[in-house]
Order: structure tokens, then sequence, then C-alpha cells
């Protein structure tokens, strides 16, 4: 009868260099398929802390735009952005602009946009003014 | 026939050393990129629950703020100092230290509450004046770095 240690009796030569090279693939797909999905978590946190720099920067624009007396609203494209822009520095080239468009001669809209990453991202707000006649709304 | 003799040849062993350097090269990729997106993400609003609570509860008193006394209680307005008048008697201080933000609510002179958040960034208060002359907040906050991670400009609503 086959002793219950006979398997150990036999491993015990060894492993073959097939065996070790089949182990150490698995391994190499197992530790380069969690790298990989720690790295993708790592970028897209980095993709969130961009886009909440960029969206202060819009926030804060959007308050001083808002407070603009309406006669200094004047249509045009690629006007620069009033507030500091110093948050958006770590981000790559960042271009910040506003446009100004005359809806009617009562209303002007607003888009704030900032592009960062060579153009590959993006970031837009529009913001609505009315000639009220007194001071701004909230 | 002769019986192969125990151990692995020259040849065997550098085709393993091959695969595995391969597999050293792909993980010190890995890792250096890895590394490099750490440090690049300079701050984690999900991990600073405190911050968050900071500047929401500072936008929420600076919106209903009636004007900034230049002092109050011993305290005057500085970088790290906010006294915001809500009328009625009613005044809100705000102490910023390096990892630390007090909320005050006083009524009078007595104070009515304290409200402490620990381990924050290091915030700063600022003026900015808004185009239409009135007076806004900018609230600032610090990586360890010392960049900017937090610009807020908040404005008090309108009477």
């Amino acid at each position: 009868m086959r002793s219950p240690l006979s398997w150990f009796a036999h491993a015990s030569r060894g492993f073959s260099l097939v065996e070790i090279l089949a182990a150490m693939l698995i391994l190499t797909i197992v530790i380069t398929t969690s790298l990989a999905v720690f790295f993708d978590r790592q970028k897209r946190l980095l993709e969130a802390g961009e886009s909440v720099r960029v969206w202060q920067a819009l926030a804060n624009e959007a308050e001083a735009r808002r407070h603009q007396p309406f006669g200094g609203l004047v249509p045009g494209a690629d006007q620069p952005f009033l507030t500091d822009l110093a948050i958006l520095e770590p981000l790559a080239a960042p271009v910040a602009r506003v446009v100004i468009e005359a809806e009617s001669p009562f209303v002007r809209r607003l888009t704030l946009r900032i592009e960062w990453a060579g153009g590959m991202r993006e970031a837009s707000i529009a913001v609505y003014r009315t000639r009220t006649g007194g001071g701004p709304l909230w | 026939m002769r019986r192969r003799a125990s151990g692995i040849t020259l040849i065997e062993l550098v085709v393993a050393m091959a695969i595995f350097s391969v597999f050293l090269l792909i993980l010190t990729a890995l890792g250096s990129q890895y590394q490099r997106f750490d440090r690049q993400v300079q701050f984690r609003w999900f991990l600073h629950p405190d911050d968050m609570a900071v500047i929401a509860r500072l936008r929420r008193d600076v919106a209903d703020s009636r004007g900034y006394p230049v002092s109050f209680a011993g305290l005057t307005q500085t970088p790290s100092t906010l006294i915001l008048s809500h009328g009625s008697g009613r005044t809100v201080t705000w102490e910023l230290g390096a990892s630390t933000a007090m909320r005050t609510e006083w009524t009078g002179q007595s104070k009515e509450s304290t409200w402490v958040a620990r381990a924050t960034r290091a915030f700063e208060i600022d003026a900015w004046e808004l185009p239409d002359g009135k007076t806004a907040v900018r609230l600032t906050g610090r990586s360890t770095d010392g960049g900017i991670v937090v610009d807020r400009i908040i404005t008090p609503r309108p009477e």
C-alpha cells in the first residue's frame, strides 16, 4: 500500500524548470494586474484633483463676474479671468478665458472655460447676466 | 542509457533569468509611474472631511454676514482670524491654526457655542475686492509642500 507521505517523498526531488517558469508567469500576471489597477486608481485620483482645482477657479471667476457692473460686460472672445489663477499652477499649460456674448441688449452670456493638458481636458461654466437697472441680483 | 544529472543547465538558467528580468522591468516601470502620480496628487478631497466641513461652514457664515468688524472680544482681523457680524448682536469668529480651525458663535460678548476641526490644512483668510467695490473673503489652503490646494472667494448675500 502506498504511504500518504509518498507524494512528499516524490516532491522532495524539486521542481522542474517548466514548473518554475509557469509559476513565475502566473505571479507576473497577478502582480502586473494588481499594479495596473492601483495605477489606474492613482490616475483617476489625479484627474479628480485637477477637476477640483479647475472648478474652484471657475467658481471664483463666476463669483467675480456676478459682481461686475453690467456695463463692463463687453461682448468679445478670449477675455482674461479677473481672479487669481495660482491654484492652477500644478496643471499642465492651463488656458483660462472668458467669452462674453450679447444675447440681447439686456442679457449677456458669459462662458468661463479652462483648458489644460494641451487641450485634452477642459471644464466650462456659463453665467447669464441681465440688466436689472439696479445692482446685481443674487 | 546514462541518467541525466540533477540540476539545471546554463541555458535553462539564462532563460529563467531573462524572463525574471522582464518581470522586474515591468515592476520597476509601474512602480516609478505609481510614485510619480502619487507625488502629483497633492490634495485628496475625500480623505479630508474636516477641511470640507470648515469650507462649508465658513462659506455659510460669510454668506450670512452683515459686515467685518475690525476687532471683537480681544480678536482682530488677521490672515488667521476672521470676525463676521451676523446682525442683531450676533457675531461669529474663526481662528485658523496650522492644523486646527475653531469657530465660535457669540451673542453680545457671551460665547454661545464653539466648534473645532482638527487635522485640517493650514488655511488663510484674505480680503478680495469684487468688481463692484464690495469685499469678499478669500479662503486659501496649502498642502504640506506649500502649494495652494484650496482657493475660494466667498461673498456675503446682498441685504
